[in-house]
Parts: C-alpha cells; structure tokens; sequence
C-alpha cells in the first residue's frame, strides 16, 4: 500500500513535469529567446534610429532651460509637471521632455536642436522584440497565455526541484538520452533562482496583474475597481499638488540643480527630472534617479530614490533616499530587479543575458530529450519522431534567421519607405513561417537546423555591415565620437553571427553522425 | 449512483502514467480559485495596512496558484483532489465573508 502510493506519487510527479513542459515549453522558449533581446533594449533602442546616433554628453552640461521654454512655446503643450528625461536613461543619448498625456519631444544635448524622432511606423525594433517577449502582438490573448505559461513553467520549476531531491540523477552520461537530461538538469540545479525570479515576476505582469480586479474589490470593501486603487499609494506614491501662487518668477538653470543634487547625495545617478508649477514662485524640481551601489532594493518601478528642490531659490525642500520606503515597496522591487535591470550597468546585463541563454538551450535539451524517448525505432535503422519536432526545430531555430531578417531590413528598407515597420514585421513572420515549411521539406531536421544557423547567422553579420553603409562611416569613426554603447551592438551582432556559423559547422549532418557527435563532446573516443 | 461515484472518485488508479482529465482541470481552475481566495485572506491576516499587505499577495498569487496546482495534481486519489479544493475554498470564502 505505502509502496504503491510512493509509487503513483513519483510516477506522477514524473509525468506532469514531461506534460507540461512539452506544453509549455515552445511559448517559454520564445519568451526566453525575445526576453535577451529585451534585456539589451536600451541599446538596441539607440541603435536603430538613425537620430539617436549621437556621443554621449555629461548632463551636467546641457542647457534645459532652452527646452523647456521651446517646448512650451506649443500652447498645446501642457505647463504643469513637465517630466524631463535625461540623456542615458534606458540608453537613449537624447533630452526627452514629456508629459503623462502627450507624446514626448526629443532634443540633441550638444546643439540643443529639436530631433526629427522616427515614430512608430518608421522604426519599431527593439519594442517589437520587447512586445513578442511578452505576447503583446495578440493583445489581451497573447498577454494572457504567456501568463499563464509563466504559471507553467513555475510548476516545472516546483515539480523538476522535487525530482531532483527525490531522485540521485546519474551523472555519468552514457547515451544521447543521458547527455540531454544531464545538460537539462546541470544548468537548471545551477540556475533556478533567477529563472524562477524571472518567470514569477512575468506572471504578476501578465495575470497577476490583470487578473486582480475581484482581489481589490474584496479588500477595499467595495471601493477600488483596480489593484491600482488598493496599494497604488504603496507602489506609486504621488507627491503632493502645491498650490501655485501666481507670481512668475525667473528660473534657475536646471543643470546647476543637478549639480547641487549629486552634491547632496553623491550616489544617486540622475534619470529624470519632475518640474512642478513651472515659472512660479512655488515652482520646484524633483530629481528622481536610483542608487547603483544598493541593487535589488531600488531605481525600478518602485523605489525610486528623488532630491526635491526648489527652481525659483534653489534651496533643497526634501530628500528621499533609496532606503527610505516601506518593507512591501523592497519586496516588489526586488522581485522585479532581475526582469527589468533598471539602471544596470552593461556588465551586469551582459551576466543575466548569458544566464537566460543558458535557460533556453537548458529548455531546448529538455524538448530533445523528450523526442528521443518518444522516437519510435524500425529494425534499429528508421528512426521516427514525434511531428513535434518540425514544429519545435521551426519555432526554436527557425526564430534565428527570422530575427536576422528583422535586423537586417531595419537598414535595408528606406526610412522614408510607407508603412515601413508593417513590411519588416510581415516579412519578418512569413520567413518564420517559411522554416516551418523548410523544416518539414527537409527530411533530415539535422542538415535544416544547420542550415538555419548559417542563414541566421549571416542575416546577423549583414545587419551590420548594412548599418555602416547606411550611415555610411566606419566603426572607428563611431568609437571617436562616443557612440560605443552603438557600436557595442553592431560588434555584438557580428559576434553572435560568427557564433551561429561556427554552430552551423559543427552540427552533426544526420543521426548516426550525432550520436557519434555527442561521445566526442564527452571525450569518449 | 452516488456510490458509483463515490468508487469513481475514491479508488486510486492502476499507475500514474496519465495525469486524466479530472485532476488536470481540478489542478488548474481549483487550484486557481484556492489560491486567489487564499491570498485575498492573507491580505487581512498579515499584520500590516491592507494597502501594504496587498501587494504581498498580488506580487505572490501566481506562485501560490503553482504551487497548489501541483499539491492537487500530485494527491493519491482523485477524491482527495478534489477535497483539496473544496475544503480549502469553502473555509477561505466564509472568513472573507466574515471580514468583508
């Protein structure tokens, strides 16, 4: 009886982690996939207009002051909390003066020019990586089922945990099967944390907070009709309105605020600027940036760490220091430290990047292993697999040169082109389609997931090289004019390139080959 | 009939080779309504202002409904799955009555 139940009970745990992660794992691979892209957003951002290609500036430098008044020169633009964004926040290199309701205005520091900004249908790359990270292209469905796969995948993680501890995993490998499981178990014992740290503050954006409606009825007792009305004063706290007097008054300059504000608090780095009543007497600036030396606990959503001062006599009203907040504000931070890296240093990014690669090909072993056992063997000569494979050869490495061809049309196709993001993105997801085509055309799945790897990989080197001809310059001209953070991604493109044709060249061409393929990765023959 | 069931429900299967329907969605939507009673209750029980302690379970209740899902997929019978859902949700319903 004890024997039988400890039975079903392991037999169980087994099989609901085989279901489910072959459920869930094409959608959590793609997030993975677009999630690095995401997790360089900054750069890329700054990478794919050609507006932005502008050497970074010391912001103590630039004259607001100029800009603000431009701005509100349009009478249609509002005069009342005016939000300045400071050049280096979330990579971009020029001033963006904006308001909650009205689309930002876009400044070069150095001439202080207005930016001829390429909106939404000229370029729309990075965010379009960003929006298929999160399952945004099908709206509220795909939001929604990309929640619930991050709920998902949390099960895999609870359930491939107590696997672990229940069963002593062989790590002498002796076949494919066993390599397969062993890289899947390796890297996911070692990186759990932070893929469950990840995926958990996924799910909260995605259903979490959809979700919560009811949740905030009931704890408001029939008040709030959104979480927001609940613990927004927790999460978002809003400064209070000052009453203006009417007076107006001349300003000070902004940047010797900032000068006096990193005199006061000489860690904080300073990403936006809040300008309240404006020309008034009352008028006052609250500087809003994070601390880089207290990670996890501030500079996200959150916990944002601000100097108030005011405009008009330049004297420091009040300061908030990154660890003056309430307990549950640190919890929500730092559950969504790792998701978003606010404010954090390229190193860092660099480190978090290689550990989700490292989950998705952790994901794609688990998939592979899962094939090989499902396979069905005729005489020991025909090999069948399951038709899952195609479409997870197709979604999982058929995204690589789909991806190139979206990096590679950003400077192929002419800004002035109509409708220029629709053709990228069409293009972008009929080559996708195309693999899933190429996959089943090509019988033999090995010589189609090298030949994926060369085209991708290719797609990616010319990106690049079209980028200079576009701009028509050359690399050491951008690192003379301090655009590095610009020419970081092209060398990074060109680097994961030569990385996916070197890929390409190695893969085994068919099955006898890999088998072969995988003892001389263990040092066996 | 009820006996009928009561054995349908009660007597464990032969092997855990196959998850079934009925734990499947007992597992989902069971554990999804336990979970979001239950962290709706936690709000009211951690010592703290409710807007505070709300954002403990809105930052959590998925993690939560992970983790019940698996507690009911994993249970003997299918009885017990179930039970596991109801009793849960019956108790965490009258407190939130009870508070509200």
């Amino acid at each position: 009886m004890e024997n039988s139940k400890s039975k079903l009970f392991k037999q169980r745990l087994f099989r609901i982690h085989i279901a489910s992660g072959i459920v869930f794992s094409i959608i959590m691979y793609l997030a993975v996939f677009f999630g690095v892209f995401a997790i360089f957003l900054p750069y890329i951002q700054a990478w794919e207009k050609p507006s932005r290609h502008i050497g970074a500036v010391d912001i103590k430098t630039i004259d607001y002051n100029y800009m603000v008044d431009e701005v509100l020169n349009n009478p249609n633009f509002p005069k009342n909390n005016i939000i300045i964004n400071l050049p280096g926040r979330v990579g971009d290199p020029a001033v963006g003066i904006t308001h909650r309701f009205v689309s930002p205005v876009f400044f070069n520091p150095h001439t202080k020019e207005l930016l001829k900004n390429e909106d939404k249908t000229q370029s729309y790359l990075a965010e379009f990586f960003n929006e298929l990270h999160y399952g945004q292209p099908l709206k509220l469905l795909g939001r929604l089922s990309f929640g619930f796969v991050a709920v998902g995948v949390m099960v895999l993680i609870i359930t491939g945990l107590i696997l672990i501890y229940i069963f002593k995993f062989n790590y002498k490998a002796k076949n494919q099967q066993a390599l397969f499981s062993t890289i899947h178990v390796k890297v996911f014992t070692w990186l759990f944390l932070p893929f469950f740290l990840i995926t958990l503050s996924g799910a909260v954006m995605n259903i979490g907070l959809v979700g919560s409606g009811p949740m905030a009825k009931i704890l408001s007792h029939g008040e709030a009709n959104s979480i927001d009305g609940v613990v927004g004063t927790v999460l978002f706290p809003q400064s209070k309105p000052v009453k203006s007097s009417g007076n107006s008054v001349e300003m000070k300059p902004i940047n010797e605020l900032l000068i006096k504000a990193s005199s006061i608090n000489e860690h904080l780095v300073f990403k936006q600027v809040k300008l309240i009543n404006w020309k008034d007497e009352t008028a006052i600036v609250e500087i809003v940036g994070y601390n880089p030396y207290k990670p996890f606990l501030n500079g996200g959503f959150f916990n944002q760490p601000s100097i108030t001062i005011s405009a008009y006599t330049g004297e420091v009203i009040s300061e908030k220091k990154a660890l003056d907040n309430v307990l549950p504000a640190f919890i929500a931070e730092s559950l969504f430290f790792l998701h978003f890296l606010s404010g954090i240093d390229i190193f860092s990014r660099i480190v978090v990047g290689l550990m989700m690669i490292l989950c998705g090909i952790a994901i794609g072993f688990g998939v592979m292993l899962w094939l090989e056992k499902k396979a069905k063997h005729y005489e020991d000569k025909i090999t069948f697999y399951h038709w899952m494979g195609k479409f997870s050869l197709a979604t999982m490495i058929g995204v690589i040169p789909a991806s190139g061809v979206i990096l590679a049309l950003q400077w192929l196709l002419p800004f002035d082109l109509q409708d220029r993001v629709l053709w990228q993105q069409g293009i972008f997801y009929n080559t996708w389609l195309f693999t899933l085509f190429w996959s089943f055309y090509r019988i033999n799945s090995y010589q189609a997931s090298k030949e994926f790897f060369l085209v991708g990989g290719s797609l990616f080197i010319l990106s690049t090289i079209f980028h200079y001809i576009y701009l028509g310059t050359t690399p050491i001209s951008l690192i003379q004019n301090n655009m590095i953070n610009i020419f970081g991604v092209d060398a990074i493109l060109c680097l994961v390139g030569f990385c996916f044709i070197f890929i390409s060249i190695k893969l085994p061409k068919n099955r006898q080959e890999a088998i072969l393929f995988w003892k001389i990765q263990k040092g066996e023959i | 009939m009820i006996l009928n069931i009561y054995k349908y429900l009660a007597i464990p299967e032969q092997n855990g080779k196959e998850i079934g329907l009925f734990r499947i969605l007992t597992a989902i939507f069971g554990g999804l309504i336990v979970a979001y009673l239950g962290m709706t209750l936690i709000a009211f029980i951690i010592p703290w202002e409710i807007k505070e302690s709300a954002v403990i379970s809105i930052m959590f209740n998925t993690f939560v409904w992970a983790c019940i899902s698996t507690w009911i997929a994993l249970s003997y019978t299918k009885l017990s799955a179930l039970l596991k859902f109801l009793i849960p949700s019956i108790v965490f319903s009258i407190a939130l009555y009870i508070l509200y």
